[in-house]
């Protein structure tokens, strides 16, 4: 194979090469005593001589500065990559009173930015470096609204927002109990709207278009939903007019149970332990109703807990609910009973009936609770009820406790179905509050921690 | 010339000769191998005074350490290293300026050829020179003029002997080719 090839080359080499034997003869040897004198420069280089070869010294080294380089932007990009990826703005909390104020967090909650998102809020953020962490920050914003005298005591509330691309209950919980503690630490009066909703292009860019900030228009938006009342003037107006407006249009969101509100109206500053109690499962039925709001994918996870959580306040509250009927009973509806224990007997209608007349915020919860979710429902009402029909059972012997059991048991699931029986008039403010612990299916709700 | 399809043959006596002082031996190792040599110093130089001014250097060396030369191997492969190592002092010369410099080389016009007086007989050297890149040439050369075997090649260059087949058959098809058009 390239045999002429070789030979011409060999040829062709041969005529190049001068003879230089007689100059050879003529020059003076110097004795080499060592292959170190000999090889210098090759032990010097050791065996990167084939590297050093002329231009390959050249193109070698080039690579090698390449591989480098290359080595140290692979690292850069992941380095600033994963930088990127730890400081990215997950989470944005807007407060609303007058001033809007935005505070960006980032994936492990810390604070990205604040920034003002109206003309009030500048001066709000204007002292508040983004050095801060979630809990000085709202402390920060949320006494020098204080300072700046937008709580005044009344029922101007603040509307907090938490607008997220993943979802975090942990955050919502952080949010609230700093709120809460802030509030108490400086003795501050304010009644807090709580809403959180996932982040939403199409809502922000209408929310830009109308000057506000997107918790606000979706504040606006949910009460248009739910009153039908004009937003156009809303959402100009601060917080405070908005509850002006509407309470002119004999709208209170404040204690409105079909808007999905619950209101925790604590009258002292400092509250007895049942007020505790109450407002332990006002938070507890928040609790559920923010889990309802979320996509199906975590709604499988929170089910469970939902469902204990419900199981635990719809107890609580029951057993209070059988407590006063049973004195009521006792005292001001003996013959009633009898009569009603005596047709239970011939028909469940007029079981139900009486359970109605005598435990009517109990049978308005179940239904509102029944449109949320009727696996709890049940087994609250279940066990809420069936201690009434024993007790109507022990004044009238005649009745079969089995079948009245399997009478209401059947009410429920009618409820289930859709038939909602609307709530009755309240007669105490502790009824009503005790029914929206019960409801404890909202997406929003309002805490008034001293007002 | 004392080669043998290529390869260049010195036996161990006459190195053996050359060690104990032998001049005849001497000359004789000198025309087995300064043709070869002379190829393999104008690849690495692309410059005839130099290849020569290193050449002589060289095989006065070879007779001032001719002791020291250990029988391991073929003997050309010693010759190449102390041409080699001479090549290297030159260069580092010449960029610190201590000793006579290199001519200015070019390497993209090549080596020059005009003591080849016929035109023909240097047409593929000079595709050797100039289309072909240095360390392709120095297989090839080698190769073909000292006769190395791959695995020899590979061992003094270090790189793989994969990597001496693919550039030396590359190399030789390209001049083939160019062989053919000519």
């Amino acid at each position: 194979m390239y045999k002429i090839l070789k030979q011409t080359i060999n040829r062709e080499l041969d005529m190049t090469a001068p003879d230089i034997f007689h100059d050879l003869k003529n020059k003076k040897i110097r004795p080499i005593e060592s292959e170190k004198e000999l090889f210098s420069e090759l032990d010097e280089r050791d065996r990167s001589d084939t590297a050093s070869y002329r231009g390959n010294n050249f193109y070698n080294t080039y690579r090698n500065v390449l591989g480098a380089c290359a080595a140290v932007l692979m690292l850069i990009i992941i380095f600033c990559g994963s930088a990127a990826l730890r400081n990215r703005t997950t989470d944005y909390v807007i407060l609303d009173i007058n001033p809007s104020i935005c505070i960006e967090l980032t994936n492990d909650h810390k604070v990205k930015s604040i920034y003002a998102l109206n003309e009030d809020g500048k001066k709000i953020v204007a002292g508040i470096t983004e050095d801060e962490t979630l809990s000085t920050a709202l402390e920060k914003i949320i006494l020098e609204m204080n300072k700046e005298q937008y709580f005044d005591g009344s029922r101007a509330p603040l509307l907090i927002s938490h607008c997220y691309k993943k979802e975090s209950a942990v955050l919502d919980k952080e949010i609230q109990s700093e709120l809460n503690r802030i509030c108490a630490d400086n003795n501050i009066k304010v009644s807090v709207i709580y809403q959180r909703f996932h982040k939403d292009k199409a809502a922000d860019k209408k929310a830009r278009q109308k000057g506000v900030s997107v918790g606000k228009y979706t504040f606006v938006q949910s009460l248009e939903e739910r009153y039908h009342v004009d937003g156009h003037a809303l959402y100009t107006a601060n917080m405070k007019d908005i509850i002006t407006k509407l309470e002119q249009e004999n709208i209170d969101i404040y204690v409105d149970p079909s808007f999905d509100v619950v209101v925790n109206n604590e009258q002292d500053s400092e509250p007895d332990s049942s007020t505790t109690a109450e407002q332990e499962s006002v938070t507890k039925g928040n609790t559920t109703t923010q889990t309802e709001k979320k996509d199906s994918s975590s709604e499988e996870k929170t089910d469970a807990k939902k469902d204990d959580t419900k199981d635990n306040s719809g107890k609580e509250q029951k057993e209070n609910d059988k407590e006063k009927t049973d004195k009521k009973d006792k005292n001001d509806k003996t013959d009633d009973k009898n009569v009603s224990g005596a047709v239970d007997d011939e028909s469940g209608t007029a079981n139900n009936t009486e359970i109605g007349t005598a435990g009517d915020d109990v049978e308005g919860a179940t239904t509102e609770t029944d449109a949320i979710d009727t696996g709890a429902t049940e087994n609250a009402s279940t066990e809420s009820e069936t201690p009434e029909s024993t007790s109507t059972e022990t004044e009238d012997p005649g009745s079969g406790t089995t079948e009245s059991t399997s009478t209401e048991s059947t009410e429920v699931e009618d409820n289930a179905e859709g038939e909602f029986i609307e709530s009755t008039e309240y007669q105490t403010t502790e009824e009503m509050s005790e029914e929206m612990i019960e409801i404890g299916a909202l997406d929003m709700f309002i805490e008034i921690p001293y007002l | 010339m004392a080669t043998e399809k290529g390869r260049v043959k010195i036996s161990e006596e006459l190195m053996e000769r050359v060690v104990s002082g032998d001049d005849a031996a001497f000359e004789e190792l000198y025309y087995l191998t300064y043709r070869p040599l002379y190829a393999f110093l104008l690849s690495m130089t692309m410059n005839q005074q130099d290849a020569e001014d290193i050449m002589q250097e060289t095989y006065l060396r070879i007779r001032a350490a001719a002791h020291l030369y250990k029988e391991h191997g073929n003997p050309m492969a010693w010759i190449m290293k102390i041409g080699k190592n001479l090549y290297l002092m030159k260069r580092r010369g010449e960029k610190t300026g201590q000793i006579d410099s290199f001519e200015d080389h070019d390497n993209e016009t090549g080596v020059s050829l005009d003591n080849i007086s016929e035109a023909e007989d240097r047409i593929l050297l000079q595709y050797l020179f100039q289309k072909i890149s240095g360390e392709e040439r120095d297989i090839i050369i080698m190769h073909v003029s000292m006769g190395l075997k791959y695995r020899e090649i590979a061992d003094y260059m270090h790189i793989p002997i994969g990597t001496v087949l693919s550039k030396y058959h590359r190399a030789m098809r390209t001049l083939q080719k160019i062989m053919e058009s000519e």
